[in-house]
Order: structure tokens, then sequence, then C-alpha cells
């Protein structure tokens, strides 16, 4: 017989000369980019300008509607300087709403035949096509965030309380929204946090001032962090351009001071120059001189300024006039056309024009750059309580917050699931399948409704949520077989994602059940569909807590693994279960399994282990002890390094999980008091809130 | 001074990557699947997912990119056809009526059959491995997973498959006349 590799090449390559593709399948594909390129913008041209902008040239129709063609436009010469490319913008269109990449000639419309952004776009910095924070204002004066997979219209009364429609401007520096609606009492200005950012910002607006009636925010940049942060707010009173700055407090926001308006000069929109902190440094305005418009540029320093001016725009309603600068580049618009101007150094550049686009804001060019860090809560001060997570995590993490299920990315937090309100349903621990990543994650949470606790599975799959908390078939759920539900551990995966294990107590009797993992609990397979094992005394009189499941050795006939397990009560407080998976996939507990101590260096009771010695078989490398005020993460690879502290109420019940030599440890605590990234050569982080974490890896 | 534009690069150049690619990413969709018509659903999406990222100059290796995006989305179609199965199962009692596998193939093929009984996920690393000729960590790589991971699954699908097929099977009677690959 020919070896099972050779005829399993064979049949495959048999299998495989069976099908032939239909020519069918062609026109699905080039039907499918038909219609995506169809909702374009109706034209982009590129002109160049070498010195003042006497007129603009606008390069016809070149996307045609012609089927048989899908349509691009490639910027040839000249190009803008500084070789950054053109730069994507999110675009407000006839069409509708979406994203418009320049530099490859498409438009993306996200939503097709809405006014969303019609009245204003507001790009917060760092946004790109693929993340980013936007405030769109309709033509009915709602404002709508968005992110890359969220759209939240602000519930305010107060939006469409007069015939004037709300302005809108992010922070320099955070997702922190400025927000000028007209009432009768003048313009109220109010800050409020991104609502599709949560976790760790509030809701609630914060009123700033009330300004003069047709007052409208422009641009907004400098620090906002931290309290006593100050920031400048850019608003047009008329046509009064004014700076105020802002200072952030524990307790909101404070209006400090107000800078005079430029005398004779008429204002008509106007944006920052900022830096890559955020802070400005010149100021790009649309004014009105001698009855042309001009566009100037005047250092926030006093230095000289420069203008030209811009006949295109001199017939147009002044209203529709918007400016938006970023990244060297000035965006301006007349409400039916939008222009990219280079003028770093006055009009040396060159101008990219997009017809038919009502209003936009630029995006950064990268695609995967993302949106600052989502600040902390305004009264904390502690820096372990405004962290720059996102810069310094390793990775992804997957929170449970309540009867939420939180994914912490680079990008911040997002809710990916929450349990159904029903019989008081808690979240109580979660476990990412090993091999999982943002785009395809699979969770096992360990669930309680009314005292019960349960097993469920989430998978979130191209930021699509694919399977909401569903429930183990009956063969594989906790307490199959059980005329009462046991009492259920936290679950632990396999090291290679093949199998979940827990615990299960039914009075004295405990028993670790095992389930393997196809495309979801259970193989169908006999051999590696479930199995239970019964541990007998004196487990079953132990308070044995599951921490983990790690690999000892790897063969290709047996796996032999180790469940890990606390012992809170024991002075040698870490166990290990020898569990041993053998050709067939199924697992078996060898006849002299036990529960075998875990030798632990240094003194006092064991909160939490994790991680493995180097070269120490199954020992933990990581062990949580209690200490003043909190608890101690002690490194027993670096004995003479001091344990690090994190400060919290409660000391119970506490998560490590490991990411591994360099990747450091999670820490929180099961009460939901508080989570930490604790770096191996660093100060720990503070995290949202959880009750519960894990890598995603 | 205007600039030069350069407009309507039309279809072809795309109909050329397909033309190129589409062949092999449908027997590898079926061979994930052992559905044909599924096989090219999956297919479908994938060159839709690929077109943006090609045109803009971000897809060193089509192949490379169609094949990942090919295994994940055999994968998602799987799920659901499994959540569905399982669904119909609770409202009818069994699932008796609902298979996966492509009947007369797996009938015709004893080695094919034993594939389809094997876990998504070994079955997976088993068809790149022996189909696609990947290593191991470019197996790892398409599947987003360790190398480690790849051999226990590939090991272990092997073992099953060895436990599954009978003694003197062949695929089809033509082991030893199938070395062209495809056709």
């Amino acid at each position: 017989m020919a070896r099972i590799d050779e005829l399993v090449r064979a049949s495959l390559r048999e299998r495989a000369g069976d099908v032939e593709p239909t020519p069918a399948l062609w026109n699905r594909v080039d039907g499918r980019l038909r219609r995506r390129h169809r909702r374009r913008v109706a034209a982009w041209g590129l002109v160049g300008v070498t010195s003042v902008l006497a007129a603009v040239a606008v390069v016809p129709d070149l996307l045609t509607d012609d089927d048989t063609r899908i349509p691009e436009i490639v910027p040839i010469d000249p190009a803008l300087p500084g070789d950054v490319g053109w730069p994507p913008m999110a675009a407000s269109t006839p069409d509708g709403f979406g994203m418009l990449d320049v530099a490859a000639g498409s438009f993306d419309l996200r939503v097709e035949g809405t006014d969303l952004g019609r009245a204003g776009v507001a790009v917060r910095r760092g946004s790109t096509i693929d993340v980013h924070d936007l405030a769109l204002v309709s033509a009915e004066g709602l404002v709508t965030v968005v992110s890359e997979d969220s759209f939240v219209t602000l519930d305010d009364p107060g939006s469409a309380a007069t015939d004037t429609v709300p302005s809108v401007a992010w922070a320099g520096d955070a997702p922190w929204l400025a927000i000028a609606q007209q009432t009768a009492d003048g313009t109220r200005v109010s800050v409020r946090s991104a609502p599709t950012r949560p976790a760790t910002a509030t809701d609630e607006p914060a009123e700033l001032a009330v300004l003069p009636a047709g007052t409208r925010v422009l641009d907004w940049a400098g620090p906002t962090r931290t309290s006593g942060d100050r920031s400048r707010l850019l608003v047009l009173e008329g046509e009064q351009l004014r700076v105020h700055e802002l200072e952030r407090s524990g307790d909101g926001w404070v209006l400090v001071d107000t800078s005079d308006a430029l005398e004779g000069v008429r204002v008509l929109a106007g944006g920052f120059v900022a830096d890559t902190a955020g802070n400005e440094t010149a100021l790009h305005t649309l004014v009105r001189e001698d009855g042309r418009v001009a566009l100037r540029r005047d250092p926030v320093d006093g230095g000289p300024g420069s203008s030209a001016f811009l006949d295109v725009l001199d017939d147009a309603d002044t209203s529709e006039l918007w400016v938006q600068v970023r990244d060297g580049r000035t965006l301006l618009g007349d409400g039916q056309d939008a222009w990219v101007v280079d003028f770093d150094d006055g009009f040396g550049g060159s101008l990219a024009v997009g017809r038919a686009v009502s209003r936009a804001g630029l995006l950064a060019t990268g695609r995967q750059a993302a949106p600052e860090p989502t600040p902390g809560d305004p009264a904390a001060e502690d820096p372990l309580d405004a962290p720059s997570r996102e810069a310094a995590l390793p990775g992804p993490v997957a929170l449970a917050d309540g009867r939420d299920l939180v994914l912490l990315t680079a990008d911040g937090p997002v809710t990916i699931a929450t349990l159904p309100a029903e019989g008081e349903s808690l979240l109580r621990a979660v476990a990412v399948r090993p091999g999982s990543d943002v785009d395809d994650l699979v969770v096992v949470s360990l669930t309680e409704a009314e005292g019960f606790p349960d097993l469920r599975w989430t998978e979130y799959v191209d930021g699509e949520l694919r399977v909401s908390w569903e429930t183990f078939p009956p063969g594989q759920r906790p307490g199959a077989g059980q005329g009462t539900p046991p009492a259920v551990s936290r679950p632990v995966w396999s090291p290679d994602g093949d199998s979940l294990a827990w615990l299960e107590r039914q009075g004295a009797e405990l028993t670790v059940r095992v389930v393997g993992w196809g495309d979801g609990p259970g193989t169908g397979d006999p051999a590696t569909d479930n199995a239970s094992f019964s541990l007998g005394a004196p487990a079953g009189d132990l308070d044995l807590r599951l921490q983990d499941w790690i690999l000892l050795a790897d063969s290709p006939g047996e796996q032999v693994t180790a469940l890990r397990l606390l012992d809170p009560a024991a002075p040698d407080g870490a166990r290990a279960l020898q569990i041993t998976r053998g050709p067939d996939g199924a697992w078996f507990l060898a006849a002299s399994s036990a529960l075998e101590p875990l030798s632990i260096e240094g003194d006092g009771p064991i909160l939490a282990f994790a991680g493995r010695r180097a070269e120490a078989g199954a020992e933990p490398r990581w062990v949580v002890r209690p200490a003043p005020g909190g608890v101690a993460v002690a490194d027993l690879d670096a004995p003479a390094a001091a344990p690090v502290v994190v400060q919290t109420e409660r000391a119970d019940d506490v998560v490590l999980r490991s990411r591994g030599a360099e990747g450091g440890l999670l820490v929180a605590t099961l009460t939901g008091s508080g989570a930490w990234w604790v770096p191996v050569d660093g100060e720990p982080r503070a995290l949202p809130p959880a009750g519960d974490l894990d890598w995603v890896r | 001074m205007l600039a030069t534009v350069r407009a309507g690069v039309d279809g072809d150049s795309f109909a050329v990557v397909f033309n190129e690619h589409h062949r092999r990413a449908v027997r590898l969709a079926y061979l994930l699947t052992s559905d044909a018509d599924l096989a090219e659903d999956i297919v479908s999406e994938a060159f839709v997912k690929v077109y943006p990222r090609w045109q803009r100059g971000e897809v060193r290796d089509v192949g490379a990119y169609l094949r990942r995006a090919v295994a994940n989305e055999s994968n998602s179609r799987l799920r659901r056809r499994y959540l569905e199965r399982r669904a119909s199962a609770r409202r009818h009692g069994d699932d008796r009526g609902v298979r996966l596998v492509d009947d007369g193939a797996a009938d015709r093929d004893e080695v094919w059959g034993a594939l389809q009984r094997l876990p998504a996920r070994q079955q997976q690393a088993v068809v790149l491995r022996y189909y696609e000729d990947l290593s191991e960590a470019e197996t790892a790589e398409v599947l987003g997973c360790s190398v480690g991971t790849v051999k226990s699954q590939v090991s272990r699908g092997l073992a099953r498959l060895q436990e599954l097929v009978r003694p003197g099977a062949s695929a089809s009677g033509a082991v030893h006349g199938s070395e062209g690959g495809e056709r």
C-alpha cells in the first residue's frame, strides 16, 4: 500500500481535476467590481499651479460610465511636493458619504443616498481610510459620529432646534468632540467624547460656554489628555475669528481666555496647521479682501504671513466655504467642489480638484495608522489611570466588562458582543482560542444567568459577529448528564487550540471536562469529541482554580500536556495535572496521574500564576502574592528585580495572563476593580475596566 | 500647466490576474469545502477582496493573497453551514439529509471520503500541505496559527486517515498515474 501522504496527495489532485471554473465566475466578479465603482464621485482631475491661482481648470469627466471599464486615475505630474502622495479623504457627495482614495481614483461609498456630512465633515487627526473617527453634520443638523465599524447619531434635542446646523471639531490629541449648537440664548458649545470609542470616556456632554449667536467651531488644537492641559478652540463669530483657550480640569472643561478678533479682516473659514503633537503652528484662513477671496497663512508666533487670491471662489456662497488643514495639506471647498492645496510656503505647490464634493475632510495617507489613544476619565490623575496603552500593548486583548465582550486593540476598545440582559446575565471569564487574531476571533466565555454558570462561544470575523453567545450542544455542555447544574471553572484552551477544558464541581465530586473543537464545540469524532475525568480524593476537597493548559512534550504519536491549577489554601499553592493526547487525538489521564505540586520560590499565599520558568518544566515564571495596598507580581526568572506592585482594593480572584517571555502580563481582578498590563521591564499600565481578560494570539 | 491624467485603465489587466489565478483558487476552495458551487462563491468573494488592494499596488503576490482569502472564506462558510445544520437539527430533531460532502466523489475515492471526516482545521492543514505543497511555515501563515499547530494538525490528520483508509485503497485507483498535478 502506498504511504498515506502519497495517497492523500494523489486524491487531492484527482479531485481538484474534477473541478473546472464556470464562465459565470468572471461575470460575477466583474459585475461586483463594476457595481463598486459605479458608486464613485463623478470626476476627479488634477491641476498643477505654479503661482497665484488665477483660475482652476477642471479636467473633464474621465471616469466613464461604460460598464466594460474599471476606472482608475493615476496622478502623474506634477505631484504634490513632499512625496506624501495625494491624500485620501472622507467625503460627502450627492451620491452619499464615503471614502475617496484620490491616488487610486476610487470612491468607496459607505452610505448611499444619505446627506451625512452634507453640512460638515470633521476628521480626527491621524484618521485613515481604515481606522477613523469622523463627525458628520447632516443638512438637517444631525451630528453623526462615525468610526470604522460604527455610526452613532448624537441624540441631542438642540441639534434641530434652530435653522442653523451645528458645527463640530475634534480635539488635537484625543477623541473629544466640540459641538456648537444654536439655541435661543446664543451658541452653546459643549464637549463630549466619541460614543464610538466606549469604555473609558464619558458620553455626557460637558457644557463649555454660551457664545454669541451664529458662532461656529472650526478647529481645536493643543493637549487635552490630562487635567491642567490647555488647548485652543478656533471659532468664527460671524466673520470674526477668535481663539478660545480651554483648560481641562478634573470636573470637565473651563474657558480661560479668549483672543481678540483680527481687525479689518473678514474671515470665511479657517483651520489650524498643527505639528505631530497636535500643537498649532500656523493658521490657514479663507478671507475676503477687496471683494475677492484669498487663502491666508499666518504663523501663530506672529511671523509674517502670506496669502493668495482664489478667483474660483469669488462667486461662491460665503456660508458654504470651508477649510481643513492636515499634514501639510489644505483642503477647501465651496459646497460643490473641493480643492487640495499645498500651502506650506505660499502658492508654490500644486492643486488637486474634486468635483461633486459637498464637504470633505483630509485623512492621513497611511492606511493602518490609528487615531491617537482614547483618554481616560477626566478625573483621572494617577498615571496608572491615564495610560498610553495603545502605544505600548504588544497585542490585542479580549476583555469581559459586565455583560460586554470588548476587543482592545491599538485603535481602542470595541464592544463586539453584549450578553442579553435577561436573567441578570454576567460575563465571568473569557478564553481566546489560540490562533485567533482580530480578524478571526474565537472566544469562549464563562457566563452566569440567574446564578447558573454556562459556557458560550462567540466568533468575530472581519469585523462581523458571526456567532454570538452560542451555547454548547447538550453532549458538550457543562453539567452534561447531571441533574443539577455544577459549579464551573474558567475554561482553558489546549496549547494548539484544538480542545477546551474546564472543571466541574458537584458537591465533593470534581471533574475535568474536555471538549474537542472543530468548527465549534465537538468534533463529531468519538475519539476527540468530548471526555470527562473524575478526580478522586483529595482533589474533590480542594478549592482548585484552573489557571492554564501547557504543553510539556510533543511527538507525532503523543502529546503530553498539563493543566495547571491554583490551590490558594495550600502553602505550595500551584499544582499540575498531566493529561496526554494519544495518536487518535483522544485525551487520557494516565492511571498514575495525580495533582503534582509545583515548586515555587518565595513565601506567602499565591493568588495567581502564569508563564513558565526557563527550562523548569511546568513551574510558573510569574507569581502574584498579596502586597500592602494591592498585589505584587514577581518574576521568578529575575529574582534580583523588585516585584511590580499593582495597587488594587481587592486582591482576591486575581487573573494573570502571560504573553510569553517578551510580551509581559495582563493582570485583572475578577471583581472588576481594575486591569493592568505589566511589561516585562516597565511600570504597570491601567487598562479599561475588566472582570477577566485574555491575549488574542 | 495641466497634469496628464491616465484614465480608464480598464478591467483587462485585472482580468489577466483573474485568468492566471482563478482555476487554482476554485480548486483549492473545492478541496476545502467539497462543494463546487460554494467554491465559486468563495473565489468570487476572494477576488472582490483582492481587487482594491491590487489596484493600490499593495499585493505583491496575488496567488498567496488569494490562497489566504480562500482559506479564510472557506472556513467562514463552513462554520455558517455548521451552524445552520445545527439549527436545523434543533428544529427537526436530527440532521439527516444534510451532508457537506460531495457524495459521489467520496464514494469513488475512499481517501477523499476519509478526508471529509477530519475536523475542519486538520483538513485545511492537510489540503494546504499536500495540494498546495506549502511548507509548514507557509501553511501556518495561511491558517493564522503556529508552525507547531500545523505539525500536530497534519500529523493527527494523517494518522486518522491511516486508520480510516482500508489497506490497499487508492485515490480512484489512480495513485501511480497522477503525478501531473493540475490539469
